[in-house]
């Protein structure tokens, strides 16, 4: 997979905080949010 | 950490803090501690249960019916390796024998010295977004085909979360006391993570990581003490000795877990920079108000461990992973409690008796007195570790010659 730079024009941050304003996958804001920083925690750790 | 006791969860409470604090306890506690290896005890492979949490939470929790046990340090400890299929990343993948999982740390690209200004800078904000965009690159790809990978990644990370919850409810009706959190790592303590091992596990690799602390010390330092300072913060440690007793309310055992890697690897001067000043500092006033902290310790601690002595008496119970439990025994006793009990490869090699001969060894010397939890020293993750027959054997003998 070659390396996109056009998207540096994105952070992470910025992609989860759509995730997390996306309530097309979970109604609930504040599950979203939960989901989302677990996710994120998984994927650093 | 919410914790749903009851009667029995706080016999073992009771059990465990009176080893601790050097009190004989009514039963040596028994702790057992393993990643996937339950799924080849049961049988099965992740693979075929992993889409399925209810199937997969079984499979999991067949052990408990066959093994008893007193403590765990997650409960259970899954890898969702779903999520990162579905971000085509290999970072965590399954092992060709379907159920464990293998980490590419050995692989995977870290980050060069000269990433060390923005370490310092800001190390969360290295780590969340110039590591993930190296270590999965799908991240690197346009913004929309990133979004569609992540979202599909949300469906197996859920999957992974409702069959660790089925465990640990079952675990709590058993009452076993799962030490932290699987989600925080953290309990009514913070987890404490040393910043060394920070640098070595995510920013440079071992190898970047050991040749840094020659080369350019002073840059490792300055590291070190933002990676803390921001960890602080970030996890909202206290500081008052008062507010921290408030907090812990009225739990019996107040627990927290730090995890050793790089730390195994130092010098004895090396570890008290490195971590022992650092974990004073940082959890030190935790520990003066009455915390516990399991160190879990992977490698040998051997020449550094009379260093614990430092820490007020009976505030950490260390697993000893490959040093021998006896020197480790000869080195902390009285002033630490130290988790061992009989190797891996005993437990794969030996016979039967020779298994329970050799705990009972244990047992003669380190449970006078309390200080001692019993337990094998390294985690359990594959089939191949041990001979499942040994380890039941075992635990059955640990669990009655413990008793008082």
């Amino acid at each position: 997979m070659s390396c996109n730079n056009k998207n540096e024009e994105y952070t992470i941050m910025e992609l989860l905080q759509e995730l997390i304003a996306d309530n097309s996958w979970e109604k609930d804001q504040q599950n979203r949010t939960q989901i989302v920083f677990g996710l994120l925690y998984t994927l650093i750790s | 950490m919410e914790r749903n006791k009851n009667a029995k969860m706080i016999e073992r409470m009771q059990c465990i803090k009176d080893t601790l604090d050097f009190k004989e306890p009514k039963k040596v506690p028994v702790k057992i501690q393993y990643t996937n290896w339950p799924y080849f005890y049961a049988g099965v492979t992740l693979k075929e249960v992993m889409h399925d949490p209810e199937l997969n939470a079984k499979s999991y929790m067949k052990i408990l019916d066959d093994i008893e046990f007193d403590l765990s340090l997650f409960g259970v400890n899954v890898i969702p390796v779903g999520v990162f299929q579905e971000l085509k990343s290999n970072k965590y993948a399954l092992a060709n024998d379907d159920t464990a999982v293998t980490h590419s740390q050995g692989i995977e690209e870290f980050l060069g010295p000269e990433f060390y200004p923005d370490i310092i800078k800001d190390p969360f904000l290295v780590q969340t977004e110039t590591l993930l965009k190296t270590q999965i690159p799908i991240f690197r790809r346009p913004k929309e085909e990133a979004m569609k990978c992540l979202k599909a990644s949300i469906n197996p990370f859920l999957n992974n979360m409702i069959m660790q919850q089925i465990v640990m409810n079952r675990m709590d009706e058993l009452g076993i006391v799962r030490l932290v959190d699987k989600n925080t790592f953290s309990a009514e303590a913070p987890f404490y993570f040393g910043p060394l091992s920070s640098i070595m596990d995510y920013f440079r690799g071992m190898q970047g990581a050991l040749t840094d602390l020659r080369r350019r010390p002073k840059e490792v330092k300055a590291a070190c003490d933002a990676i803390m300072r921001q960890s602080a913060e970030m996890g909202h440690f206290l500081t008052d000795v008062p507010k921290i007793k408030a907090s812990f309310g009225d739990t019996l055992v107040p627990f927290g877990l730090n995890i050793i890697n790089a730390e195994c690897f130092l010098s004895p001067n090396n570890f008290k920079e490195y971590y022992l000043d650092y974990f004073k500092e940082y959890i030190g006033p935790y520990l003066e108000a009455g915390a516990k902290y399991y160190i879990l310790g992977e490698g040998k601690l051997l020449p550094v461990l009379d260093q614990f002595k430092e820490l007020p008496r009976g505030s950490v119970f260390i697993q000893i992973d490959e040093d021998d439990p006896f020197e480790a025994y000869k080195k902390i006793k009285g002033h630490q409690t130290i988790c061992a009990g009989i190797s891996l490869s005993l437990l794969k090699y030996g016979t039967k008796q020779e298994c329970i001969d050799y705990a009972k060894k244990c047992f003669d010397t380190f449970a006078p007195g309390g200080g001692f939890i019993f337990m094998h020293n390294k985690t359990l993750v594959s089939s191949k570790d041990i001979n499942n027959e040994n380890l039941l054997a075992v635990y059955e003998f640990a669990n009655e010659y413990g008793k008082k």
